[in-house]
């Protein structure tokens, strides 16, 4: 436990360090990957906590770019109003989209958040008048809080740092508390959950509201990363990925999530050329993970398991 | 106190229970035996509501508890362990004890987020319960293993303890001696009867005699669905009837 704490600690200090000194080149990737460890925590809730395996991460995250995007090209109002109105956001139609679904079993409830990033992503394409369509929405303004314009890539760095670390923290506090322990037990055995008196759908459908909230706080971040959103940032490809860094990661391990996201979120700048082939590169790394270390990561590592 | 009322139910025409009646009275440990497949876990199923009976009623106390879902049923105060047992693997023995005690606590996610005392203190009290619950059945220094490494013995009484923090006013056990060995077995059977003297009522469904005559008040017999006897363990012991199905059972199997 409180080794746990001074490498966490440390961690920090050298990603503070690396955000002084880094280049910007390192840094609009660095700051990628914290921006995207968001998203791949949420949906850890997910795929970790509840056992269920989402593939609407990607378009959710879009409806948080989306919600800050509009928010602030609309009405002017200071950047940091987009947050709570994404997480809000992402979070009611997740919910909305995903509860129905969400009692059913593993495989058809894949196939369910197929349909639901299917169906946002055409919304954020079609629906011109909400959204520009094809055009997307450009003219964001750089990032800012109170006077402080946070505009250069090391100052917006440090903006996903202190983003990405809040998102750790909380998550841990979730999953250490009530409702993570119901969450794990309903993995575990969901009538068995019942019969100790756990609300199993309630919970399965705050799992799904948290994740979707988390997307939506990451999307809320990379709306003002790129100052440009357009639908095709948020595809099924995105959600592929979230889903194998979160696998990747770490069957119950938010560490781990994080570790596999530096990871992957790295290699996959240094894979671009490779253009599409990207992804055959993530779905392989997929099906390997599933086959040889199906519980994650740092589960591999010589074991101190589970605090 | 439990009145379980003409209640039928099939799966695809095969007919489970052909509307079975029996009482359980308050304060006692009523047996249900039977051959294999007469329909014993079959009643605990519909009782706590993970089937539906066809037609039938169950009543708790005098409200009706018929069609209630599972968890409705645990907050009347009916608790059940399970025949193949249902443990939470992943966690360790102490939090699948938590997972009930933290069941009343009342703290929202929210509370829980920010850490506040009333959170810490329902943390807290569902600990110390736990903690009790699992030093009862004989599990207190196992706290922190992991319920999947557990001998069979130790996880039949985790599940008890798992029964237990629900503070039911009655327990269904389903076989809890199965698969123990003898010494196992007279343990189990002292454990229920602690159980029982702490002011809870049992309804018991045991293959092993010993522990059915020496625990049970009245027994109630069921074959191919249907009661067929239902009395003191003595009288029951001689019934003709109970002897022909246990006897037939033998020979089926």
């Amino acid at each position: 436990m409180r080794a746990g704490w001074v490498a966490g600690i440390a961690g920090v200090v050298a990603l503070c360090v690396l955000g002084r000194f880094g280049s910007d080149y390192l840094l609009e990737i660095a700051t990628l990957v914290l921006i995207e460890s968001i998203a791949v925590v949420g949906l850890g809730f997910l795929t970790g906590f509840a056992g269920r395996i989402s593939l609407a991460q990607g378009a959710l995250y879009g409806v948080g770019a989306y919600a800050a995007a509009l928010l602030v090209t609309r009405t002017g109002l200071p950047p940091l109003f987009g947050l709570p109105v994404a997480i809000l956001a992402a979070s009611a139609i997740g919910t909305a989209l995903g509860t129905p679904a969400i009692r059913l079993s593993g495989l058809y409830f894949v196939m369910s958040t197929i349909g639901m990033q299917q169906i946002l992503w055409i919304l954020q394409m079609h629906w011109s008048s909400l959204t520009g369509g094809p055009q997307g929405v450009r003219g964001i303004p750089a990032f800012s809080v109170g006077g402080l314009v946070l505009d250069t890539p090391s100052r917006f760095y440090f903006v996903a740092l202190i983003g990405a670390v809040v998102s750790y923290l909380l998550a841990r506090r979730v999953i250490a508390s009530r409702f993570g322990l119901f969450l794990r037990a309903v993995s575990d055995d969901e009538l068995a959950s019942a019969t100790a008196g756990v609300p199993v759908l309630r919970a399965k459908a705050t799992a799904l509201a948290l994740s979707s909230g988390w997307a939506g706080a990451a999307g809320f971040l990379h709306a003002y990363y790129l100052r440009y959103v357009h639908p095709d940032m948020f595809t099924l490809d995105l959600s592929v990925i979230f889903l194998t860094m979160a696998m990747f990661g770490g069957y119950r391990s938010l560490e781990g999530m994080l570790l596999a996201t530096a990871i992957l979120g790295g290699a996959s700048e240094y894979l671009r050329p490779f253009g599409q082939f990207r992804l055959v590169a993530y779905g392989a790394l997929l099906v390997l993970s599933m086959m040889f270390f199906p519980r994650g990561l740092l589960a591999v590592l010589p074991a101190r398991r589970r605090r | 106190m439990l009145d379980v009322d003409a209640v039928q139910l099939s799966f695809r025409g095969v007919r489970a229970l052909g509307g079975i009646s029996l009482e359980l009275r308050e304060g006692e440990v009523l047996g249900i035996i039977g051959p294999n497949g007469s329909g014993k876990s079959t009643l605990f199923n519909v009782i706590t509501g993970i089937y539906q009976p066809d037609a039938g009623a169950v009543r708790f106390r005098g409200a009706s508890i018929t069609g209630l879902d599972p968890r409705a049923v645990v907050k009347r105060g009916i608790a059940r362990t399970y025949q193949n047992k249902r443990l939470f693997p992943s966690l360790t023995v102490l939090e699948n004890v938590m997972v009930p005690a933290l069941r009343r606590e009342s703290g929202g996610l929210l509370g829980d987020m920010l850490g506040l005392p009333s959170a810490r203190d329902g943390w807290r009290a569902a600990r110390a319960h736990a903690t009790e619950c699992l030093e009862f059945v004989g599990l207190g220094t196992m706290a922190e293993v992991g319920a999947g490494s557990l001998a069979y013995g130790q996880q039949n009484r985790l599940e008890l303890a798992r029964a237990l923090a629900l503070e039911p006013a009655l327990l269904l056990l389903d076989e809890p001696a199965a698969g123990l060995t003898p010494d196992e077995r007279m343990d189990m059977r002292s454990l229920i009867e602690r159980i029982h003297a702490r002011g809870v009522s049992v309804a018991l469904v045991e293959h092993d005699m010993r522990v059915v005559m020496g625990l049970c008040s009245r027994i109630v017999v069921l074959d191919h669905g249907e009661v067929i006897a239902a009395g003191l363990p003595a009288d029951i012991a001689r019934d003709p009837a109970v002897i022909a199905a246990y006897l037939g059972a033998q020979a089926d199997d």
